[in-house]
């Protein structure tokens, strides 16, 4: 386990001494005003509802500000020491900012305002958007914990946050669909409290991650909440729980390894067959959002599988540069199709087609993306996800090959989604189907992210160098 | 004769003026700085960290249920109160008592006078039931505390806590009958402080019964028996030393039962209160938490005590609020109460999420220490964290209820109280809250006393 705290690497391994703690401030308001805004937008008086609703994302505005600036000069440090911040919550707990956790601390921040900002398939509501901010705060928390209270509260805080989301989406069956998806992260969340209690149990953070990233049994669950929930709650899913979920099934498997090889090698084996079994549910789903999600699952179940049969040394910095580049490209392909999602109001993939005809600078958005997702295990990480891939292959030829497939029935069931999306004739003429201003703003900023974190020196987590700074730390 | 109206409000003005009195002399006492443990001069009675937190306890608790008595009409209402300050003063008693006979007798006037205090207050017909419940209860659990303690002051030949912890092991085969009284003792303190399997009949009690006095029942009965717990584990720490005895073992039954039952029938409940009373029993089965190899730790237990008390509280007023303004509290009349009655069913969710977790509130904090805290097995724990996940899917359920569901169209209006009945329960409500809160973020020298005790007295 790493010598300093952040649930990037990891959530509950230690927690710094209370004299390197500042008083609460920027990261508390990184975390605590979308609380407050979900508690105006909750509490407040109906007659300014809209209002508030309508300016909701402004409470996300000063945290990805200040992350943002975190990044900036904690980049011109060039060191480890170049970004580590500190703070205690007067009540107990605290929060920390240091390499090891600010690139998704960063990309969820970025992802918080495009959340409430994106177009929705329904009215926006007040209800909903207090849920937005909840699960963006919630997130935020337990990418920020310090210790383990704070981390534990922010996954039950997300799973709250998506229960209240699928209940308020799911309002033609009064709230059923929620309680599935609900129950599940609950018992993620009870896993990282019972994780926190006792060390021998940290091996069920790999059981609570995995629920998180949808990785077989529970991809169908990550299918259905994807199905219902508003476009703003995917993409906060994809980047905030796929981010935390990754790092809970590292450490996870990390306690798990101290055990002995054979259950790693069972749970990778397990993990690899999943992969392929998640890319297999992929292909034949007729919903654009079950297919983004099991291609997610896929994924996810791939990432695990090596984590747990590969060296720590030789997976870690390819899982996490391949899982990066894969949240950023599925951000872009969930901002290419919320317009049409708002538009047809259903993911079935039988209302979608011509888009390449009307709609050619968002087509090129839709396949760019996609092409940055087939090419993720290249670009991630100098290149070492494609060939962490190629050495499990050569390992361990069964669960390689399986993982393998898994990952690439996964992609050619995005890729046949998006290629159904352009090809064709449109079944319904979409009004102004090219991207608008608000799109071309997220572009933008986009890739001026993507530059600015590609940038970024090996100690702040550039795109390649967010698992070699952890090994690095960890070692003697 | 006094006119029936001048009595009514004449024993409004009593049982109200006591309650506040109780409530600042309680808030008085938190707030005073800390002194050295005290034994009075008979050796009987100890005025230490445990007397002194019991006491402040009871007096808040018998006075904010003495503000509530609304149900009973003048005479009765005083003659429950009554009832109710002798069984809070039994309840005393115990706490401080270091000879047997006398911690006996403090929990049979508790566990007498407290079901007289029922039929007194609530002229209702169910409150007969609730307090024959109660007297049964209560008669079980004094009566095999009579024969735990017989037994053990017949192995010592004494009945002073502290010299039975020293003489008890004076005969070479006493252990297994020592321990057998001890285990008694459990199973009796079991009955008062709601650890499964003996919670099965409490939630009628605690759930359905008026708010007050059922809340006065749910908070103090435990400290009763954590009373005698701590009393007899400080005062046989030299024997349980020598004899090996492994308390975290002892427990571990008891400590997975109370998580894991009371959650899964919160599970499938049809009545606030009732619901309510389960989560809060499984909250206070975790304070068996802090029973230690050779011991117990006091402070971990009075503090956990005043964090579940302040949920309770929340809850009863939460819980008053829907059954006056819906009439009672069945789960079917409460569906889509949240675009009826927005405030009432944010009240009633708020103090579900508190026996849950609330973030930011007293209780969590001082539960979140003695998870951190506790020296149980990797299953037991497992337990635990089995035990919370079920009682968040409880709440879960029940939030679905309030703010997803369509209400049904055959309900009638809601009720409208007057103006000083919403305001004694909405001010009851907000105050807990916001007390709740102010200890979380550490006022002092409130937060202080109710984290850490002052020294309790043991053997050794």
């Amino acid at each position: 386990m790493p010598a300093v705290p952040g649930p990037w690497p990891s959530p509950l391994a230690y927690v710094p001494s209370a004299g390197e703690f500042d008083a609460a401030g920027p990261l508390t308001l990184v975390v605590f005003l979308p609380l407050l805004g979900a508690f105006v937008l909750a509490l407040g008086p109906r007659p300014v509802a809209r209002v508030l609703t309508r300016v909701a994302v402004l409470w996300t505005v000063p945290g990805a500000l200040f992350l943002l600036a975190a990044a900036w000069f904690g980049a011109s440090g060039h060191s480890v020491a170049g970004v580590r911040w500190l703070e205690r919550l007067p009540g107990g707990g605290g929060f920390v900012l240091s390499v090891w956790n600010l690139v998704p601390a960063l990309l969820v921040g970025l992802t918080a305002p495009l959340a409430l900002m994106v177009e929705e398939p329904r009215a926006k509501t007040r209800g909903r958007a207090a849920g937005l901010l909840a699960l963006a705060a919630t997130t935020q928390a337990a990418i920020l914990a310090s210790g383990p209270g704070v981390c534990v509260l922010g996954w039950l805080g997300g799973a709250w946050s998506l229960f209240v989301l699928l209940g308020e989406a799911d309002a033609e069956t009064q709230g059923a669909r929620a309680h599935g998806s609900f129950v599940l992260h609950t018992l993620a969340a009870s896993c990282v409290l019972a994780a926190s209690l006792a060390p021998p149990l940290l091996p069920l953070l790999a059981l609570a991650g995995a629920i998180r990233l949808g990785i077989p049994p529970f991809h169908g669950a990550l299918a259905r909440a994807y199905e219902i929930l508003p476009t703003g709650a995917v993409l906060l899913m994809t980047v905030g729980f796929g981010a935390t979920g990754l790092l809970a099934v590292h450490d996870g498997l990390a306690a798990l390894a101290q055990r002995g090889n054979a259950a790693t090698l069972a749970v990778g084996t397990v993990a690899a067959l999943g992969a392929a079994w998640a890319g297999l549910y992929a292909l034949p789903q007729d919903d654009l959002r079950r297919r983004l999600a099991g291609f997610l699952s896929a994924q996810g179940a791939l990432w695990c599988a090596l984590l747990a049969l590969l060296e720590p040394a030789f997976a870690r910095p390819a899982v996490g540069g391949w899982a990066l580049v894969t949240f950023v490209a599925s951000v872009s392909v969930i901002v290419g199709y919320a317009r049409l999602w708002a538009f047809t109001r259903t993911g079935d993939l039988r209302a979608y087609g011509g888009l390449g005809h009307n709609a050619l600078v968002r087509s090129t958005l839709l396949l760019v993306a996609l092409a940055s997702l087939l090419a993720a295990p290249f670009l991630g990480a100098r290149g070492r996800g494609a060939m962490s891939l190629l050495a499990l292959v050569r390992t361990a030829p069964l669960a390689g090959l399986a993982a393998a497939l898994g990952g690439a029935l996964g992609c050619l069931a995005l890729g046949l989604a998006i290629y159904r999306t352009i090809r064709g004739r449109a079944p319904a003429p979409i009004p102004a189907p090219d991207l608008a201003g608000r799109e071309w703003a997220f572009l933008f900023l986009f890739a001026v992210t993507l530059v600015f974190l590609s940038s970024l020196g090996p100690e702040i987590g550039g795109l390649g160098s967010v698992w070699p700074v952890f090994a690095a730390a960890d070692a003697p | 004769m006094i006119p029936r109206t001048v009595l009514d409000r004449t024993a409004t003005a009593l049982t109200f003026a006591f309650g506040a009195i109780a409530i600042a002399v309680a808030v008085h006492a938190l707030g005073r700085a800390p002194a050295p443990p005290t034994l009075d001069p008979t050796g009987g009675f100890a005025d230490d960290g445990w007397t002194r937190a019991c006491r402040t306890a009871v007096l808040l608790v018998t006075g904010l249920s003495a503000i509530g008595l609304v149900r009973a009409p003048g005479l009765r209402r005083i003659a429950a109160l009554l009832a109710l300050m002798g069984a809070g003063a039994g309840v005393v008693l115990a706490a401080g008592a270091l000879e047997l006979p006398t911690l006996w007798g403090g929990i049979a006037l508790a566990t007498t006078l407290a079901p007289l205090a029922i039929v007194l207050a609530d002229t209702r017909r169910s409150a007969a039931r609730h307090a024959l419940t109660s007297l049964l209860l209560g008669a079980l659990a004094c009566g095999v505390l009579a024969l735990s303690f017989l037994a053990l002051s017949a192995l010592s030949g004494s009945t002073h806590v502290l010299e039975i912890g020293f003489q008890v092991t004076r005969f070479e085969d006493s252990a297994p009958f020592a321990l057998t009284a001890l285990r008694a003792a459990a199973v009796a303190v079991a009955m008062l402080a709601a650890w499964a399997p003996f919670h099965l009949a409490l939630p009628e009690l605690w759930g359905e019964g008026s708010a007050p006095l059922a809340g006065w029942h749910a908070v103090v009965w435990p400290w009763a028996g954590w009373s005698v717990l701590v009393r007899l584990s400080g005062g046989l720490a030299p024997a349980l030393e020598e004899w090996g005895f492994d308390g975290v073992s002892a427990v571990s039954l008891f400590l997975v039962l109370g998580a894991l039952l009371p959650g899964a029938a919160a599970l499938a409940e049809d009545r606030l209160g009732r619901l309510f009373a389960l989560l809060g029993i499984g909250v206070l089965s975790e304070l068996l938490l802090s029973v230690h190899a050779r011991g117990l730790d006091a402070g971990a237990v009075a503090s956990g005590l005043w964090g579940y008390a302040l949920a309770w509280i929340v809850g009863a007023a939460a819980l008053a609020g829907v059954r006056a303004r819906t009439g009672d509290d069945r789960l079917e009349r409460l569906l889509g109460l949240s675009t009826r009655l927005p405030r009432t069913a944010l009240a009633v969710a708020v103090a579900a999420f508190l026996w849950v977790g609330l973030p930011g509130t007293f209780s969590l904090a001082v539960r979140w220490s003695l998870w951190q805290a506790g020296a149980a097995s990797p299953l037991v724990l497992v337990a635990v964290a089995g035990g919370a996940l079920l009682r968040v899917l409880a709440v879960a359920r029940l939030v679905a209820m309030l703010y997803f569901r369509v209400p049904s169209g055959t309900l009638e209006p809601p009720l409208v109280p007057h103006w000083y009945e919403r305001g004694r329960w909405g001010v009851v409500f907000v105050a807990a809250l916001a007390i709740e809160v102010a200890l979380a973020l550490g006022a002092q020298p409130w937060a202080g006393r109710l984290l850490t005790i002052e020294p309790v007295l043991f053997g050794g």
